[in-house]
């Protein structure tokens, strides 16, 4: 350390000024490490570019357990090169254990709650129960496309919209449907948030069970500036 | 003027917005001509213009407060035109006859 030459107002200006430096440096220092460090990454997406050539050049030549090697590797660097690695093996063997896993989590939760669950929510769930090492979005979602392939108990299901369910194998539409008409015809006309309430389920998940009692023809939609509305469809069953 | 008997979709709201459900909107688009058809001979009236349409209360349930949007009044003119019920007068389409009886029936 360094002996102090002067006290007062001058020797705490030079002191600071000392501190300052000292911090800026270590700053410097640590963005050339990440500057070095990214290069490095960079040298190592191309090598991967070339070898993921080579593989779809000359398929036969290599053997299956180091495709699977390579392609961990490529996960582990955060390339997405999806077109390349589909061609060499359909998924990675992470997503399949990942998938296992997640239904493993959430099939007890799914069967209480009344056999459908939103993705974003199972989401939330998978990743507020691990704590640490949490996934990402897209893996989620790759793990669970996979699920019907592993025959796990639940699959991944994609409504019209676009929102997506994770939903027990055994569940069905029709069944699910008749209970439907069955609370609409009781309470005349429903709106989605009011089925919502009704059966304790959310919002988008009421409004895409409406949707699909309409597509099967047992409900039709009233909609007006009260909003969107569900009713018995009346047109089929007075048919005269 | 001639008392109108209001057929029961025409106090269902659902009837007032296009389904989207195909099997459905027939149904809905034939009880639609088959009321507008009724309309129109009980009214003794043989031109609908889709502009002014909400005025006459066969679009517009005040009761229920529902109309039928434009597009909707359309679709139905365009259903009984191909049933040979209707034909546009101008080619925006905004003015129709409404021909009680079809030609052939005559």
């Amino acid at each position: 350390t360094r002996i102090k030459l002067r006290t007062g107002i001058v020797g705490i200006e030079r002191s600071i000024h000392e501190k300052n430096k000292v911090t800026d440096e270590s700053i410097t220092v640590a963005f050339q490490d990440l500057s070095k460090l990214m290069t490095m990454a960079k040298d190592m997406v191309v090598i991967s570019k070339t070898i993921s050539d080579k593989i779809c050049n000359h398929q036969g030549e290599i053997s299956e357990d180091e495709t699977v090697k390579f392609k961990s590797y490529l996960l582990s660097l955060g390339i997405e090169d999806p077109v390349t690695r589909n061609r060499v093996q359909n998924e990675n063997q992470f997503y399949e254990n990942l998938a296992k896993e997640i239904s493993k989590i959430l099939l007890g939760t799914i069967k209480e709650i009344g056999g459908m669950m939103v993705l974003t929510d199972a989401y939330c769930r998978v990743n507020r129960a691990r704590g640490l090492e949490l996934l990402s979005p897209d893996d989620f979602l790759n793990a669970s496309k996979l699920m019907d392939q592993l025959s796990l108990p639940l699959k991944l299901r994609v409504f019209d919209s676009g929102v997506m369910v994770l939903q027990l194998l055994s569940h069905d539409d029709q069944i699910l449907v008749r209970e439907t008409v069955l609370l609409l015809r009781n309470h005349s006309s429903m709106s989605p948030q009011e089925l919502s309430t009704l059966v304790k389920i959310p919002v988008s998940l009421a409004k895409e069970r409406l949707i699909v009692a309409e597509k099967f023809g047992r409900a039709c939609r009233d909609e007006s500036i009260e909003g969107l509305r569900f009713h018995v469809n009346f047109f089929l069953e007075n048919r005269s | 003027m001639a008392e109108i008997n209001w057929p029961w979709q025409y106090n269902f709201p659902p009837f007032f917005t296009i389904q989207p459900n195909k099997e459905t909107q027939k149904l809905q688009l034939d009880a639609w001509k088959s009321l507008v058809l009724d309309y129109c001979r009980s009214t003794k009236q043989c031109v609908i213009d889709v502009r002014e349409a909400n005025n006459s209360p066969v679009f517009h349930n005040a009761a229920i407060s529902r109309k039928l949007p434009p597009e909707g009044i359309l679709l139905v003119l365009e259903e009984l035109a191909a049933s040979g019920n209707a034909e546009p007068l101008d080619k925006t389409k905004t003015r129709w006859f409404i021909f009680w009886r079809t030609l052939q029936e005559l």
